[in-house]
């Protein structure tokens, strides 16, 4: 008896499980191939993309709607789509690129994934090894990647952006920006941003824009160079040091005795005010050199 | 009387069905369940029935859950208390890629960049003489001699995970290991670099500020790469 109760649990059990496998598989799209989906959202829905590799490009636009195009190019990778909840406006879309069986090593994983989403979404993308691309988003994004560049252009909420090797580029950002790498450089252009830090080791880290009143800007490198070009006009009070590079400086600054100077050699740290000193600029390296300029 | 007897016996049928049809279905011969099923309509429907399911069980394709099942399950387990997990800070960073159990890394992580934080905010919280750590140095020169406890701890950490970083090398796939080994690189180079200079200025508080972000950045990707290391 105790036996026929295991068969009968255990054949309930595949019935189960082919109940559950039919439903889940009209939310899956497995191999090779484009596939296009449009989703009804809230005004700023939560939506991620969790990638193994391949480009992910998304775009803000006016309506409720995440519409998503994505091409898996291998057999041996799937695509999950998951929105919460799951009848009416999703405030929550999730992407999930996965690989149909884990025991074997893929060796190209690739999905590219061209994503509308409204503007007031909220993005979460990690994609080890592939290009991320972020147009006119107004909430925040956080991007993960490996590899993989990372380009942000015209966003308004917290930009939280990591990448071991990749370069990360962030055009006329306005929220707070975090951007991290190892060995891939930095590019900030034209920020209004009151919040920013670029951290990398060996890549470069360049500058190019204003200074928002208050704002607090903090660019570190380790053996890459730092330019920061900016109008004459700039109002901004520098920490700038390098233990080991070279520091210029094209601003007449009222010059201050920095702290911890006397840990570099003289000539290598700027301490001072730049007009009315409205917003604070760090700047330090350890090898690389550091140029302060006028645009 | 005949009726009653009748019904006994049916009744003892369908135990003695019930008893036998796990053996049946499992392939051994047995006349006996075949042809009560074919006399009892409420058994040879059952038995109509699990075979039917067997056979539609044996065509259904062998899915792998997506890792956001694997996470959902995690999640909820985690909510009932019946796991603990502590998110690190490089779930956030690369979670995707974590295909495979990813407690030790992530403890090993958790640990590293909790005394990356306290090195960070606290400063030099405890500055004391302390030996050589037991393990050999990443780098060609030795650690400073007068690291703090907790500084100390971090540059065993990172020679931990480069150890298990180092075993488990193989198993990334080429391009995933060709990003990993130059940052690794460049921070090694960075903490050799840092190393010389402590050497002819140990008291640069700059230069040590360098050294002891570097070994963050370390256990960082390290932590990363062991995360990615399964796929």
């Amino acid at each position: 008896m105790l036996r026929l109760k295991r068969v009968r649990m255990r054949s309930g059990a595949k019935v189960v499980g082919a109940l559950l496998l039919i439903p889940a598989g009209l939310l899956m799209a497995q191999g090779p191939g484009q596939t296009e989906k449009n989703i009804a959202t809230t005004a700023t829905p939560r939506v991620s993309i969790s990638n193994l590799a391949g480009k992910v490009t998304v775009r803000g636009w006016d309506r409720m709607q995440v519409h998503v195009t994505y091409t898996v190019t291998s057999p041996k990778v799937a695509v999950d789509t998951e929105q919460v909840p799951i009848k009416g406006a999703a405030n929550k879309v999730h992407f999930t690129s996965y690989l149909t069986d884990r025991s074997q090593t893929v060796a190209n994983p690739v999905v590219d994934y061209i994503v509308d989403v409204p503007s007031g979404a909220s993005l979460e993308i990690h994609d080890p090894q592939g290009k991320v691309k972020i147009n006119s988003i107004k909430g925040d994004a956080s991007v993960d990647s490996l590899g993989g560049g990372i380009s942000v252009a015209d966003s308004s909420g917290h930009l939280s952006l990591r990448s071991v090797g990749g370069n990360i580029e962030i055009i006329r950002p306005s929220g707070r920006v975090e951007a991290y790498s190892i060995n891939g450089n930095l590019h900030f252009v034209n920020p209004t941003s009151n919040r920013l830090r670029g951290t990398t080791t060996s890549g470069t880290i360049v500058y190019d824009g204003d200074f928002a009143p208050g704002g607090d800007y903090i660019l570190s490198d380790y053996s890459g160079n730092i330019t920061v070009l900016c109008p004459s006009t700039a109002s901004f009070e520098l920490d700038a040091k390098t233990v080991r590079g070279k520091l210029d400086n094209q601003f007449r600054l009222v010059r201050r005795g920095p702290a911890g100077q006397s840990f570099v050699p003289p000539g290598n740290a700027i301490f001072g005010t730049q007009g009315s000193g409205q917003a604070t600029l760090e700047v330090t390296s350890f090898s690389g050199a550091i140029h302060i300029r006028q645009q | 009387m005949g009726e009653e007897r009748r019904d006994q016996r049916d009744i003892w049928g369908c135990q003695e069905f019930e008893l036998k049809l796990a053996a049946y279905l499992e392939g051994e011969a047995s006349t006996g369940v075949s042809k009560h099923a074919e006399q009892c309509a409420s058994c040879g429907s059952l038995l109509g029935d699990l075979q039917m399911i067997e056979a539609a069980a044996k065509d259904l394709p062998l899915e792998s859950p997506s890792p956001r099942v694997w996470s959902n399950i995690r999640s909820t387990l985690a909510e009932e208390g019946i796991i603990r997990e502590q998110k690190s800070f490089w779930q956030r960073w690369i979670p995707s890629v974590s295909l495979i159990p990813r407690s030790a890394p992530a403890a090993a992580l958790a640990f590293a960049v909790m005394l990356a934080v306290i090195m960070l905010f606290k400063g030099d919280i405890q500055r004391i003489g302390i030996q050589k750590p037991a393990t050999t140095p990443v780098v060609a020169t030795a650690a400073p001699n007068d690291l703090s406890l907790v500084q100390l701890n971090l540059v065993r950490t990172v020679k931990a995970m480069e150890e298990n970083y180092k075993a488990r090398e193989a198993t990334l796939d080429p391009s995933a290991k060709q990003v990993y080994q130059a940052g690794l690189t460049s921070l090694d180079n960075s903490i050799q670099e840092c190393l010389d200079s402590l050497q002819k200025q140990p008291h640069n508080m700059l230069v040590r500020e360098y050294l002891m972000e570097a070994y963050a950045q370390k256990a960082e990707v390290l932590a990363s790469a062991l995360e990615y290391g399964g796929r």
